[in-house]
């Protein structure tokens, strides 16, 4: 899959593995049939190789039809619902659960990618110990050992006991580091653990946390919570940096309630106004952009607030006064329906946390408490204190503890250079990490039991509360792991020698279930059968109507006390603000090819990271793009990595994604970029020095103008009102001499709204795990040879320093007059019934002409054979209905014609048509906003006609008569 | 006309003479030179051969090629090459049938030239192919899956104006050497030789039944060949006319691309017809007149391509296209306006040279300038191809192209390949047609008997 050979994994128990090399036997076997093989049929390419069915059939499995099963997504504290497509015993594709309020159908590229890591070849196949750490026992310092053993889970448990014995008669401090614990049955494992010991604390620490936001939520409100946000209620939403379409607390659900005040259907439309120092999601979907220099948001919060001198506000941030006014007026008027947020992930301390109280003061100012901020239902998202972990640093350094924990976490990489956990991990004497490979933190650690892929295990979760929903296992274990809550719980009970049977963690988790759900809420019904609706449903919604809660009373005091300017504003010269992107997060998934390949939304990088500069600074610093430069903040800390120039930015800001330069992630995630989480803070004064030095930059896209092209038709709401067919009333005629193809039956087409797209890039994950598209490595994107089939491209229009962005997803367009088909030699690729344009793998020879011949650009050359390479088990992610491409094919998007197929055959069983929506194509599945509509554009009736007709459909370069059967709607700006 | 004035054939040399001389180099060991020049060339086709092998192997992705440009150097060999290989059949059959008589001591080697051009040419689509063990499915073959080719694509026309251009092409070049077999194998004293020569001689015994034979068929054969000499590369021309891509979609092509063959074809054969007639001694055959009148040629189809550069450009603006407009603003400023103006260089200013007679005439000037149209046939090719492919309609699918090791290779494999064949030919064939130079050799001299000896 990537052009890294995969090497046999560490720590590989080869249980499972042949010996290498050809026995006697076997070379005989071989011999005979390749003499058969050359006599019966002198030009057959491979050995037969049979089918064989099943004797005695599994229950619920049967070949060739999926089953599903609701589960909840473990990928990011968000734990939305989803529903894991299962093939044969293997999960192949993670869908959204529809029926989850929160999500509700769609998920983000990072959940469906999480799919890959099951399979991934990197992840322990069993526990293993460090024996030299193990030998040292209680001494105070310890060299890591570079070898590892594999251990069983007796000796595990046995080496457990004994250790955990001797932390409880010395009364010893025993800490469980963990990360979001999303779950409350496993919380709930976790406190009884703990409490059996006398000095025993759990320290929760997620890199990514929104302490500020809880934080300036106790000042406001006196309590440390996190609201539910509804978006799909407001009408004006100012933003200071939250990205709340990328990667803030709860990204899908919020594209969700974004796009449904976003897609025109009732002809109104939300405005978006985004004050943000570094690139997002978010920001790039704003009607309104301004860059702001970090720790200047306050003062325009202020400002809008009354607080502070608006005309000061506007003069020391360079934003002009009449934006602000007019802000402020809008902001009256839309009382009770806008929603203004505070900052995001990267403003971090004091500044962060008045921020957050500004946003909150504003929201109490502008009624929109208990309207579009719902108390009644707090978010759990994020719900954890996250500072203790420098007391546990300093603990451990001291030598205070004993036995440390880790689960979830991987500090290790996370922490600031100067933080210590290194050093301090050194003098704990036993360290255990749960993580699924031998990570950066793991590598300090004496033993490492690996826990279960989340698809393999069970569990709960509750995102918002009274909104439970469960996990249940998808596949049985695929290597000798277990469930972090089991080895607990084991640890926790006396129960003899240890198994890796998932029971006291099932049994535990059901009869929590039972105690604190089932009879809380006084259900009639047994509870075998709640609990199997729930397994099926995958959701347990016991929320009542969100406001019947009482409103929070803001506490007005604080403002005063609030520091204006913040930190940052008296010093000169550029801020390193370092920052999550959408496929990175905090790099969790570093070993995730389809993650790694996945374009930034905002960025269109893939592979690595970069500090992003504006264009102006980049020319004033006569920086050009993959310069490698120097970056170093004050305390010494310095990385090295290219720029890229992203206009939008802030002037005075060198943006860095974190997530990368990861060391221990594995083959493929090893060594990328550099990792942005060393400096000691997420914003700082930084110096960028010149090393000469320059690398080509692994993007897919360069060039972002539409040069007067008919690519993207836009226009402003105001217009859009007037006539909505604004930005649209070009027509051009297009006269044929042909035709046309006659289409008796379906007739497939798609409509995709520019106003809904985010660019989130959910779609090419989906149409990656779908369609089994290679992953081919940075150097070959480097070259132009990524193979999604479905790209969001990235157009600016506008002011050059501060564009307005659009993205368009841009897959094959099925033209009518296909100009692909008339050029291939051998008839490969052809029209069908249906107005498919189909590829035919087989037939193909690989001109390449018709992707020379396609305006679009949408085909995809195997240059290479990707999937040989892949190493065990990553083959099994594959999807059986669709075809793995050999080496110099073509390929292309199908509109996924083995869900079409899929749809046809159902309907066919029921003995009726095809009804509309019905189908949908992975895309449009994953799809968090509704962005994507596939239909049959014969029905007059079904969605994708009418919006096919409609004032805002359009064909990207429709001047071509090529007749794409994708429909784009306009943009619409609510400038 | 001038060759009236100056005799096309050193007028010392008698007809006895042209056997003798023209057969040396095939019955005589192959001097130094020659065997340089073939070791190198061995080489670098057996290097062309590990590419093959290596990107069978690998895969296509071993080329520099990627998503936007699906096509490189492949295909600017491709029309390269078959660009060489116009001349041959053009002098032979075009001149012939208007009786330039001049053509008759460079038709030979053009010819050959024309067949292992064709040759070399024929490689690329084959190498260029994703999968290449499938090549034969270009082919409408009867099999039993009933599939059939789609002949609405400008690739299958190709395989039938190529194969058939090729075909042509080596029917007419043998027929031509059939007495020129008869005369070396009459030369003959070693058995093996007399043996090999009698049988490509087909039975030649120069009888008066026989030359009315020959001359009929080779008139037919002259007529036959004309029009494929320009619907050849009018057809490789639709593989980009008829497609819909910018800088590719464009009525001018066919004659442009017929033009541009003959041009750099002529090149090729002056390239190659001054080393040869030195290194074997045949200055008295292929006389400063032949070169003076290729020049002149050259000149002039330089000029038609030069204008062909200047209406496309024209076109592109005042069609009003934007596509258009913008892919040749590209080609003149873009990434590969070094590729552009080397090709504007040396296919419009650099002939311009030969308006002066004296340097028509000069062996080096037309030797150098014969390279440089090459280089410059080579790069129009290419930014015909690359540039038109790099930035298309969408600007975000615009990328660079940079060619691997293995295009440089595969590019001089095709000139290890060519030249192996060429090579071999000059030492077994005779470079010179003799039966139709002897001919010749009277109409320097002002007999009044001259039209005695026109065909």
């Amino acid at each position: 899959m990537s052009e890294k050979h995969w090497k046999h994994p560490e720590f590989e128990q080869g249980q499972d593995e042949r010996p290498e090399g050809v026995d006697r036997r076997e070379f005989l076997k071989l011999m005979g049939a390749a003499l058969a093989m050359a006599s019966a049929a002198g030009c057959a390419r491979r050995p037969v190789e049979k089918i064989v069915p099943y004797l005695n059939k599994p229950e619920e499995v049967t070949p060739g039809v999926a089953n599903w099963y609701a589960t909840t997504c473990g990928e990011c504290p968000a734990a939305c619902g989803m529903l894991a497509k299962v093939r044969e015993g293997r999960p192949i594709k993670l869908e959204g659960n529809p029926d989850h309020p929160m999500n509700q159908g769609g998920l983000c590229a990072r959940g469906q990618a999480s799919l890959l890591n099951l399979y991934d070849p990197d992840r322990l196949r069993g526990p293993v110990r460090s024996p030299l750490r193990q030998a040292q026992g209680t001494a105070r310092s310890v060299v890591r050992s570079p070898s590892w053993e594999a251990v069983s889970w007796e000796e595990v448990d046995q080496s457990m006991a004994a250790i955990l014995k001797e932390v409880k008669e010395k009364s010893g401090a025993l800490r469980l580091l963990t990360g979001h614990i999303e779950s409350p049955a496993t919380q709930k494992v976790i406190d009884e653990f703990l409490s059996q010991f006398p000095n025993a604390r759990q320290i929760v620490y997620e890199p990514l946390a929104l302490e500020e936001l809880r934080e300036a939520n106790r000042l406001s409100y006196g309590e440390a919570f996190i609201p539910h946000y509804r978006f799909d209620k407001a009408k004006l939403i100012v933003s200071f940096g939250a990205d709340f379409l990328g990667t803030w607390l709860s990204p899908v659900e919020f594209t969700k309630q974004f796009s449904q005040r976003r897609n025109l259907h009732d002809g109104m439309m939300n405005r978006l106004v985004v004050f943000e120092s570094y690139p997002t999601v978010t920001g790039s979907n704003a009607d309104l952009h301004i860059p702001v220099r970090p720790g200047n948001e306050i003062k325009i919060a202020l400002g809008l607030a009354g607080e502070y001198p608006m005309e000061k506000a506007a003069a020391e941030t360079g934003i002009d006064l009449s934006i602000l006014r007019r802000l402020a007026a809008d902001l009256q008027k839309h009382r009770g329906e806008s929603l203004i947020l505070g900052g995001g992930y990267s403003l971090k301390g004091e500044i962060g946390v008045a921020l957050h109280v500004a946003a909150n003061h504003l929201n109490h100012l502008f009624e929109n408490e208990g309207e579009t901020i719902e108390f009644g239902t707090p978010s759990h998202q994020n719900n954890r204190a996250t500072s203790d972990l420098k007391n546990l640093i300093r603990e451990m350094k001291e030598g205070r503890v004993d036995c440390l924990l880790i689960y979830k976490a991987n500090p290790a990489y996370t922490l600031p250079k100067g933080a210590g956990f290194e050093e301090a991990a050194a003098k704990v004497p036993h360290t255990l990490s749960f993580a699924d490979r031998v990570d950066e933190t793991a590598l300090k650690a004496g033993w490492v039991l690996p826990d279960h892929h989340y698809l393999e295990n069970w569990g709960d979760a509750e995102p918002i509360e009274g909104l439970l929903s469960l996990r249940q296992p998808a596949v049985a274990p695929l290597f000798n792991t277990r469930a972090f809550q089991e080895s607990l719980l084991k640890w926790t009970r006396d129960q003899g020698p240890g198994t890796r049977d998932q029971q006291l963690w099932y049994e535990y988790l059901k009869n929590y279930w039972n105690e604190n759900i089932y009879k809380k809420f006084g259900l009639t019904s047994s509870f075998q059968t709640f609990w199997e609706t729930v397994l099926r449903d995958g959701i347990f919604d016991s929320r009542r109507s969100a406001n019947t809660y009482s409103l929070r009373k803001f506490n007005t005091n604080i403002l005063p006390t609030l520091k204006v300017p913040g930190p940052w504003s008296l010093v000169p010269g550029p801020l390193l603000v370092t920052y999550p992107t959408l496929p990175a997060y905090d790099g969790r998934s570093a070993n995730n090819g389809w993650l790694k390949e996945l374009p930034d939304p905002v960025t269109k990088m893939t592979w690595r990271n970069y500090v992003a500069l504006a264009p102006e600074k980049a020319k004033a610093e006569k920086l050009k793009e993959g310069d490698i430069v120097k970056l170093k903040t004050d305390d010494g800390t310095t990385v090295e990595l290219p720029i890229y120039i992203q206009p939008g930015l802030h002037e005075d800001v060198a943006a860095v994604p974190l997530g990368f330069g990861r060391t221990a992630a594995g083959q493929v995630g090893n060594n990328l970029g550099a990792n942005a989480f060393a400096f000691a803070a997420p914003v700082l004064p930084v110096t960028i020095e010149k090393t000469g030095q320059w690398m080509k930059l692994p993007t897919t896209q360069q060039h972002f103008q539409v040069y007067g092209r008919p690519i993207i038709k836009e226009t402003t709401f105001a217009e859009y009102q007037k006539n909505p067919k604004a930005g649209n009333e070009e027509v051009i005629p297009l006269p044929s001499m042909w035709s046309g193809h006659k289409y008796e039956g379906h007739r497939w087409g798609m409509a995709i709204d520019l106003n809904a797209c985010t660019g989130c890039s959910a779609c090419m994950i989906a149409c990656q795990a779908e369609n089994n598209i290679p992953v081919v490595g940075e150097e070959r994107v480097k070259q132009g040879r990524e193979m999604h089939w479905i790209r969001i491209d990235r157009y600016y229009s506008g002011d050059e320093n501060n564009p307005d962005v659009t993205s368009q997803p841009m897959l094959c367009q099925h033209c009518e007059n296909a100009p692909c088909e008339t050029v291939c030699p051998t008839l490969a690729t052809l029209h069908n019934e249906e107005g498919l344009n189909v590829q035919v793998y087989n037939r193909c020879v690989g001109t390449r002409y018709c992707s020379n011949n396609c305006p679009y650009k949408v085909r995809r050359f195997n240059w290479f054979e990707y999937l040989w390479k892949e190493k065990s088990p990553l083959a099994m992610v594959l999807n059986p209905d669709v075809t793995v491409r050999e080496k110099g094919v073509m390929e292309k998007c199908t509109f996924c014609v083995q869900r079409i197929q899929e749809g046809k055959d159902k309907a066919k069983d029921f003995g009726r048509k095809v009804r509309d929506g019905e189908i949908k194509t992975a895309c449009q599945q994953s799809c968090p906003a509704d962005a994507i509509v596939f239909g049959d554009m014969n029905d007059p009736e079904s969605k994708v006609s009418q919006l096919k007709k409609g004032p805002r459909g359009y064909h990207v370069l429709e001047d071509l008569n090529v007749g794409p059967a994708i429909t784009y709607l306009t943009k619409v700006r609510n400038k | 006309m001038d060759f009236e004035k100056e005799p096309l054939i050193n007028p010392a040399k008698k007809i006895a003479d042209v056997n003798s001389d023209v057969c040396r180099p095939l019955e005589s060991f192959p001097t130094r030179a020659w065997t340089v020049a073939f070791g190198i060339s061995v080489s670098l086709f057996l290097m062309g051969i590990g590419l093959i092998v290596y990107q069978l192997k690998v895969g296509m992705g071993v080329w520099g090629l990627n998503h936007p440009v699906g096509w490189g150097i492949d295909i600017t060999n491709f029309v390269f090459w078959i660009g060489i290989g116009h001349a041959g059949t053009l002098i032979s059959a075009i001149l012939h049938l208007f009786r330039q008589r001049w053509r008759t001591s460079i038709n030979r080697a053009a010819e050959a030239m024309t067949i292992f051009a064709v040759m070399t040419a024929g490689l690329f689509p084959l190498i260029h192919l994703g999968r290449n063990w499938f090549f034969f499915w270009l082919l409408p073959y009867p099999n039993l899956r009933n599939l059939w080719v789609n002949f609405r694509s400008p690739l299958l026309w190709d395989v039938f104006a190529v194969s058939t251009y090729f075909t042509i092409s080596l029917v007419f070049w043998y027929m031509g050497l059939i007495p020129d077999f008869a005369s070396v194998r009459d030369r003959a004293k070693n058995r093996i030789r007399k043996i090999v020569y009698s049988l490509l001689a087909l039975g030649w015994r120069g009888s008066q039944r026989h030359w009315n034979h020959y001359e009929t068929a080779y008139l037919i054969l002259a007529g036959l060949s004309t029009p494929l000499v320009l619907s050849v590369h009018s057809i490789v021309s639709f593989d980009f006319a008829v497609s819909i891509l910018p800088g590719w979609h464009t009525t001018i092509f066919p004659p442009y691309f017929v033009a541009g063959a003959i041009f750099s074809g002529f090149a090729m054969v002056v390239t190659l017809l001054v080393i040869v007639r030195k290194v074997f001694g045949l200055e008295d055959y292929i006389t400063m007149v032949h070169l003076e009148n290729m020049n002149k040629i050259i000149l002039v189809t330089g000029m038609m391509v030069g204008y062909a550069y200047a209406c496309e450009f024209f076109t592109a603006w005042y069609s009003g296209n934007t596509y258009e407009w913008f892919t040749f603003k590209n080609r003149a400023l873009g990434p590969y306006a070094w590729a552009y103006w080397t090709m504007i260089f040396s296919n419009v200013a650099a002939p311009q040279v030969f308006w002066v007679k004296k340097w028509r005439r000069s062996i080096p000037i037309m030797f150098v300038l014969s390279l440089i149209i090459n280089i410059g046939m080579w790069f129009e090719r290419f930014t015909i191809i690359v540039t038109s492919l790099h930035r298309d309609f969408l600007p975000v699918n615009w990328d660079q192209y940079i060619p691997t090791f293995v295009d440089w290779g595969y590019t001089l494999f095709s000139f290890g390949f060519f030249f192996t064949f060429f090579l071999i030919f000059c030492r077994l064939f005779p470079t010179i047609a003799m039966s139709e130079v002897k001919a010749t050799m009277h109409t320097g001299r002002k007999t009044e008997q001259e039209h005695e000896f026109v065909f």
